[in-house]
C-alpha cells in the first residue's frame, strides 16, 4: 500500500510540476491509441488544512490542532464519439479516519445518447442536494466545510458515490426553463476506515461495529432550471438501506453485553430539497434534508431514523480573488424531539439533539490554481459529533477554526 | 403619500429595468457567437447558447455543436454575464465541478481571440464566441461563420 501512495504521490506532484493548466497526453499519431483513444485529459488537484476546536471534536480527539486534513485527486478521461470514460484516483485524510488510502473515487462509462437520455454506468458521485458530488473537493468552493444539516460528515462515505447504473440529461421546457435529471440504481461502498462505523457506533444500543453494509439502493435527482435567471430549484431523493454487524451494549431488550449484535435499518428514505439563486457575484443557497428509517433487531423494530436538517447560505464574491460565505446550518437528531427530552430519558444531554452551526469563510486566490482558505464556526449543541472522535462527555458549545489551502490543475 | 411612493417605486424599478435591459442590449452586440463554416445553421436561440455552453445540450436545430471556451478578458465576461448567467468565476467553477465529478471532459480553451477563431475555423462543428471587432476582421471573417441570435 505504501508503495502504491508513492506512485500515487508522484503522479499527483508530476502534474503539479508540469502545468498549471490540465495535462493532455495526445496519442493521435499512434496507429491504434490514435484511433481509438485520441487525448488523454489529466486533472489533479491537492488540498491540506489545519483544524482546531475548543468544546467538542470536530474529526478527532485532542484539543492542539489538527493538519490530518487533507485530499487529493487525479483523474483521467477520454472520448471515443459518443462514448466517455473516465476515473479518478483519491486519498485523503478527516481526523482518524480514511489515513491516506487510495481508492478509486470514480470511474464512469458514460454514452451520450440524446440530449433528453444518456446512459451512465460504474461508480458514480452520488447526487443529492446541490453540492454532494463535488463535496470532497473544496477548492472549487468558498467554504471548507460544506453545512452539516444537509451534507453530515458522519454518513459522508455512505453518501460518496455508487456502484451501478442510470440515465440521466435535460428536458427542455421552452419558456419555463428545462429539468436536470439524474436517475441510479446501485450499491454504495464504503470505506471500513470511515465514518459510516464510528456513526453507527453512536447507536446506543451497539458497540465496537466491524461492518456496515449497504444494500441496493435507487438515488435520484431532479432540478428545475427556472425561467428567472440564475434560479433553481430541484429535490433529491435515496434509499440507503443498511445492515450493521457488531456487539451489544447490554440495553434493556437486547442480548447481553459484548454478545453478537446486527441490526439492519429498513424502510430508509432520504430527501433534500434544494435551491439555489446566483444574482450577480452572489449566490444565495437553502436546502432541508430528511432522513427516516426503521431500525430492526430480526424482525422486531427496535428504534427509528427521523432525522431533519437545513440550512442558509450566501456567497459574495468581492473582488477577482477574495470571497466569503456565510451559513446557518440546523439538525436535529429526531424531528420529534426538538428540545431533547427523548434523549435526557434515556441518559444523554438535551443538546445532543440539536446542531446549530453559524460559520463564516473566506476564501483568497493566490493565483487561478492556488487558494487559501479561513473558516470559524460557532456550534449550539451536539447533536453531530461522534463518541470516537470525543473521549469525555459532550458539550454544548464548540468553536472551531480551520485553514486550508488547495492546489489544482 | 402612500400612493404616490407606490407609483414613484414601480417608476425606478422600470427604469431600472429598462437601464439594466439597455445595457445588457449594448453588451450583447460586443460579443460574436461564431462556427465553423459547415455547420449547419445560420442562427441560433439565446437558450440554446446557454444549453450548449453549460454542457446540457449538445445539437442546436439538430446540428451537433462543440463548444470552445476563452479563458478571460472582456468579451468573455460580456458573454458569460449575456447568455450564461454567471461570472467568469463561477463559470469555471461549474466546469471544473463537472470534470472533477465525472461528469464532464473540460472544453477546449484558449486565451485569445484569435486563437479560439483560428480553432474553429480549423474543426468541425465548433461553436464558440469572440469580440464582435475582431470578429469582423477580414481574415477570421473569411474562416468562420458568423451566428446571428434570436432571444
Amino acid at each position: 500500500m505504501k508503495f502504491l501512495k508513492y506512485i500515487f504521490s508522484l503522479l499527483l506532484v508530476s502534474g503539479l510540476s508540469l502545468s498549471a493548466c490540465a495535462v493532455e497526453v495526445d496519442f493521435s499519431e499512434n496507429d491504434v491509441l490514435g484511433k481509438y483513444v485520441g487525448v488523454v485529459d489529466i486533472h489533479g488537484f491537492i488540498s491540506q488544512g489545519f483544524i482546531k476546536d475548543s468544546g467538542n471534536n470536530y474529526i478527532e480527539n485532542g484539543t492542539d490542532g489538527s493538519f490530518n486534513l487533507r485530499e487529493m485527486g487525479i483523474n483521467f478521461s477520454t472520448s471515443y464519439g459518443n462514448l466517455r470514460l473516465a476515473a479518478q484516483l483519491f486519498a485523503g485524510t478527516l481526523g482518524s479516519r480514511y489515513d491516506d488510502n487510495i481508492i478509486l473515487h470514480w470511474a464512469v462509462a458514460d454514452y451520450h445518447w440524446k440530449d433528453e437520455i444518456s446512459f451512465r454506468g460504474g461508480k458514480m458521485k452520488m447526487p443529492f442536494g446541490l453540492y454532494n458530488e463535488t463535496r470532497d473537493i473544496d477548492a472549487f468552493r468558498t467554504s471548507i466545510f460544506l453545512p452539516n444539516a444537509v451534507y453530515n460528515e458522519n454518513y459522508r462515505d455512505p453518501f460518496s458515490s455508487i456502484t451501478g447504473g442510470g440515465i440521466y440529461g435535460t428536458l427542455d421546457a421552452s419558456d419555463y426553463g428545462s429539468f436536470d435529471y439524474q436517475f441510479y440504481v446501485g450499491v454504495p461502498d464504503v470505506d471500513d476506515n470511515g465514518t459510516a462505523i464510528d456513526t453507527a457506533n453512536n447507536f446506543p444500543m451497539i458497540q465496537n461495529v466491524k461492518d456496515f453494509t449497504l444494500q441496493q439502493m435507487v438515488a435520484t435527482q431532479m432540478f428545475w432550471n427556472t425561467p428567472i435567471d440564475g434560479l433553481k430549484v430541484g429535490g433529491s431523493y435515496l434509499t440507503p438501506d443498511y445492515d450493521i454487524n457488531g456487539y451489544s451494549t447490554g440495553m434493556l431488550g437486547f442480548p447481553a453485553a459484548g454478545a453478537p449484535l446486527k441490526l439492519n435499518v429498513d424502510g430508509s428514505h432520504v430527501w433534500a430539497f434544494s435551491s439555489e439563486y446566483t444574482i450577480g457575484d452572489l449566490v444565495l443557497a437553502a436546502e432541508y434534508m430528511r432522513m427516516t428509517g426503521g431500525i430492526y433487531n430480526g424482525s422486531t423494530k427496535v428504534g427509528s431514523l427521523n432525522q431533519m436538517g437545513y440550512y442558509g447560505s450566501a456567497t459574495y464574491q468581492f473582488t477577482d480573488k477574495l470571497s466569503g460565505a456565510v451559513a446557518y446550518s440546523v439538525f436535529y437528531d429526531d424531528k420529534a424531539d426538538k428540545d431533547g427530552d427523548k434523549k435526557v430519558a434515556m441518559g444523554g444531554k438535551k443538546y445532543q439533539a440539536w446542531n446549530k452551526d453559524f460559520s463564516i469563510s473566506a476564501k483568497y486566490d493566490i493565483r487561478d490554481n492556488w487558494d487559501v482558505k479561513a473558516e470559524l464556526h460557532f456550534v449550539d449543541g451536539a447533536a453531530q459529533y461522534l463518541s470516537a472522535s470525543n473521549s469525555g462527555d459532550l458539550e454544548c458549545y464548540t468553536t472551531m477554526l480551520a485553514f486550508k489551502t488547495s492546489y489544482y490543475f | 403619500m402612500g400612493k404616490f411612493g407606490g407609483v414613484l417605486l414601480l417608476s425606478v424599478m422600470f427604469l431600472a429595468f429598462v437601464v439594466v435591459d439597455n445595457v445588457l442590449a449594448e453588451d450583447a452586440s460586443q460579443v460574436s457567437i461564431i462556427a465553423n463554416k459547415d455547420i449547419g445553421i445560420s442562427s441560433v436561440q439565446a437558450k440554446d447558447i446557454k444549453g450548449v455552453f453549460l454542457g446540457k445540450q449538445t445539437k442546436i436545430d439538430g446540428a451537433k455543436v462543440v463548444i470552445v471556451l476563452l479563458k478571460k478578458g472582456d468579451a468573455n465576461d460580456i458573454f458569460l454575464k449575456t447568455y450564461i448567467g454567471k461570472t467568469a468565476k463561477q463559470f469555471s467553477s461549474y466546469w471544473k465541478k463537472r470534470v472533477f465529478s465525472g461528469k464532464s471532459r473540460m472544453p477546449k480553451s484558449f486565451k485569445t481571440g484569435k486563437e479560439v477563431a483560428e480553432y474553429v475555423a480549423s474543426k468541425k462543428n465548433t461553436i464558440a464566441y469572440i469580440a464582435s471587432s475582431l470578429a469582423q476582421d477580414a481574415t477570421i471573417k473569411e474562416s468562420i461563420k458568423i451566428l446571428s441570435v434570436e432571444k
